[in-house]
């Protein structure tokens, strides 16, 4: 069991007052947390659904059901851990909803996807809403105040429970390697870890740096054979907390990730310094076409493995400002972000206590959701499609699709197509803030601890 | 932060992985019921596959030339752009086109084409598929040695709006006044005055054949299809003056139009991919081809149906669009005249 106050960063008397949970906390409080926080989510799931994604996995499950692998017809292009947790719950629907019906194709389908039937859409969110309330646990069992940023956090309730993405599942299994690590659980690190990295690659990225704090953990008390055992061990966490999803791998599956790789890289923007290249300033500088594709890919590998030479240096007390740092450089220089990738780097930012990682984190859900809104024009219309369609609530379908035609046509702030000048907006706007982000996790690193700033 | 909670969660996500992940496993290794066909004197006996949910299925008789096994499609680096602006949708699409044939046991010769190979190709006059997934005709090829090749036994794919409207030069995209249509049957095989539409509703069961692509609002007319021996199959516009799919015979070969682009507000390169699939496999370049829709609510179903083949190079095949079982099987019928008899197939 890990001692309470062995890491500064997660000393009680770190965070402000409000957001410290006391002694006397007892289930109605819990219940007063959670509960909210979960019905909100079950209210949101079935009415709502951003299509490009929740179909993708109505395409996995009928795949499934046909016998094929998650590859093998190239219509998922995740990692397949993602693609086991759905199969496991494709079946238990099939008994109440057949496949013809998971989806709806109307006849005026210009976006060229169908709306998610509710059912459908209310099991695949589960697990996600489920991890939602998992790292909401972990950090409750911190402080209740963090749980609350993390569970009433606009954009953590949009990604799990209207958008249906899983990356909330990411983010516990991240926050459960860095609290295996600080609790020097090097083998629970790994395994978390490689559950992890089954789910989405981010993980494998910060594995070097919990590494490290377990190796200086050993070193530091002298016992550097232990450090040898430690690393070990992590790395057989990792390898069976992978090895489940690795079976599942198939040609197709390094088809889809080389095509998606491809056009990424060409196209690097999003919600990072990418972004930049959409502007009008940028649009003549050859550096975004020639040099940041290969610059980024350099500093995504490189700034994890800084980091993680200085936790093996300052030790466990540089490591939450380390992942704190590393998740955000793969955020930024990662060749696409979508918004909900915010997410990987919330729970961790909110453990450390730091009033500036915890104000930053939090205020980033604005762009983000106007990201979204970007996107479509509509964001209340585009989600509710389900609604529209199932239940004739809200808006009328056959207007959400013309006026998001109309919209995506349309010119932006820059004078160049909509969505492209949103990103370059919302994009250049938030890049500074990835900045910030970064030097000021290094400089905590370097000093060994999340002190403020 | 406790360890406790930390065991509890990391060994409750590793059960659900392992368990998910032997669910995929026993999907794919279960051996299961499958599509049986054989051939029998005076028709085919089939079965269906039982399946713990419904789904459509489709038997059909038609001729098809090896041929059809030899697919080229046009991915020419040198042009620039497709129709619809991104060229990287032609990667997506040549590799849905494998994965979909490789998905129902189906290995057909798939190889990518530049303009030059493509005339080359023409001029050899030896029959097979060429894709034309661009939405642009390339300028250096005469419409005549389409028209040639085509009537010698070649199936020709387009991909695009109204079909060699606009043509790709090396100075980029040109419209012509002269589109393919009137260069390969010296008409439109458009309504030239119908409105394009959006929405799409299905053709009847035998003509949908549960294709995917529904994109019918740059379509070709279906009376304008029938009137050259075609057939309209798939999607049509709610007035009904256009349709998604239609073939349309050549001399011996035929030409396939999709009625829109691969791309309109996202990729539809794997649903244009499927039906390339189902449709070569099928052989329903035999305008002629004998379809029966069927529907099983998930029990199997055997049956006869009465079907005699109208040449040497026939096949049945039976199988179900539907995603959630795609799967294709075909029995190849062989003509007893080798045996000693004339004017009829049998197996062999």
């Amino acid at each position: 069991m890990m001692e309470r106050g062995r890491v500064p960063a997660l000393k009680a008397k770190n965070l402000p007052r409000v957001l410290r949970t006391r002694d006397q906390d007892h289930l109605a409080i819990a219940l007063a947390v959670f509960l909210p926080a979960a019905l909100i989510r079950l209210a949101l799931a079935p009415l709502t659904a951003w299509p490009n994604d929740t179909y993708t996995w109505v395409r996995l499950g009928w795949d499934a059901l046909a016998g094929y692998g998650p590859y093998d017809r190239l219509g998922f292009s995740y990692p397949p851990g993602w693609a086991a947790v759905l199969a496991l719950l494709l079946w238990p629907l099939l008994l109440v909803l057949p496949p013809d019906r998971w989806a709806l194709f109307p006849s005026m389908n210009i976006s060229g996807l169908p709306v998610v039937h509710p059912l459908f859409l209310l099991v695949t969110k589960l697990p996600a809403i489920l991890a939602d309330l998992g790292v909401g646990w972990l950090l409750y069992r911190q402080a209740r105040g963090l749980a609350l940023l993390w569970l009433f956090n606009p954009l953590v309730v949009f990604v799990s429970a209207i958008q249906g993405q899983y990356d909330s599942f990411v983010s516990l299994t991240i926050l459960l390697s860095l609290a295996a690590a600080l609790g020097g659980s090097a083998f629970l690190s790994g395994l978390a870890c490689g559950i992890g990295t089954a789910l989405k690659f981010v993980p494998l990225h910060i594995g070097p740096v919990m590494l490290a704090a377990l190796v200086h953990q050993n070193v530091r008390v002298g016992v550097p054979r232990r450090a040898i055992a430690q690393t070990l061990s992590w790395g057989l966490g990792g390898i069976i907390g992978l090895a489940p999803a690795l079976v599942l791998l198939s040609p197709g599956f390094w088809i889809v990730v080389t095509a998606r790789l491809d056009l990424a890289i060409t196209s690097s923007d999003g919600l990072n310094l990418g972004a930049l290249r959409r502007t009008p300033w940028a649009a003549d500088w050859r550096f975004w076409t020639d040099w940041y594709p290969s610059l980024s890919q350099a500093l995504l590998v490189f700034i994890p493995l800084l980091f993680a030479l200085i936790v093996l240096w300052r030790g466990e007390g540089a490591l939450i400002p380390a992942v704190v740092g590393s998740l955000t450089a793969i955020i930024a220089f990662q060749p696409v972000t979508q918004p909900q990738y915010l997410l990987w780097v919330i729970p961790v930012a909110l453990l450390s206590g730091s009033r500036f990682y915890i104000v930053t984190v939090t205020a980033l859900a604005m762009p983000a959701l106007l990201f979204y809104e970007g996107l479509v024009g509509n964001l209340l219309a585009y989600v509710s499609q389900p609604l529209s369609m199932y239940l004739e609530r809200g808006y009328a379908y056959e207007g959400t699709v013309t006026r998001y035609l109309e919209y995506v046509q349309g010119t932006g702030v820059f004078g160049g197509p909509v969505v492209s000048d949103t990103i370059g907006l919302i994009g250049s706007l938030v890049a500074p803030v990835w900045i910030a982000l970064l030097l000021v996790s290094l400089w905590k690193a370097l000093r060994g601890g999340p002190q403020e700033c | 932060m406790d360890l406790k909670s930390v065991r509890l969660l990391s060994l409750a996500l590793l059960t659900i992985l392992v368990a998910g992940s032997l669910v995929l496993l026993a999907g794919r290794f279960a051996s299961d019921d499958a599509f049986m066909v054989t051939i029998e004197s005076g028709g085919v006996r089939y079965r269906t596959p039982d399946r713990p949910f419904a789904y459509t299925w489709y038997l059909s008789v038609a001729c098809r030339p090896a041929s059809l096994d030899q697919i080229y499609v046009l991915t020419d680096p040198s042009i620039a752009e497709t129709f619809i602006g991104n060229r990287s949708i032609l990667e997506g699409f040549y590799v849905h086109l494998q994965a979909n044939a490789g998905a129902i046991g189906w290995e057909p010769s798939l190889e990518r084409l530049t303009v030059t190979q493509m005339r080359e190709l023409l001029e050899s006059g030896r029959p097979a598929v060429i894709v034309d997934p661009l939405g642009y005709w390339p300028a250096e090829i005469s419409p005549a040695a389409l028209r040639s090749w085509i009537e010698t036994g070649g199936v020709f794919i387009w991909m695009g709006d109204r079909i060699g409207a606009w043509q790709w030069t090396p100075g980029g995209p040109v419209a012509t006044d002269q589109p393919l249509d009137h260069s390969l049957w010296g008409r439109s095989i458009y309504d030239e005055r119908a409105p394009q539409p959006l929405e799409a509703v299905p053709l009847p069961e035998v003509q949908n054949l549960g294709l995917v692509y529904r994109w019918a609002t740059h379509g070709p007319s279906p009376q304008a299809v029938a009137e050259l021996g075609g057939r309209a199959l798939g999607w049509r516009t709610r007035d009904g003056r256009r349709v998604s799919h239609a073939i349309i015979p050549l001399g011996q070969g035929a030409v396939v139009v999709f009625g829109g682009r691969l791309a309109m507000q996202r990729g539809l390169a794997a649903e244009a991919a499927q039906d390339i699939v189902v449709i070569l496999y099928r052989g329903l370049t035999d305008t002629g081809a004998w379809i029966r829709p069927g529907y099983s609510d998930g029990d199997g179903e055997s049956g006869f149906w009465g079907v005699k083949p109208g040449c040497p190079e026939a096949e049945v095949i039976i199988g179900s669009p539907d995603r959630w079982v795609f799967r294709h099987v075909r029995e190849r019928w062989y003509p007893i005249a080798e045996h000693g008899r004339s004017g009829e197939y049998q197996r062999r």
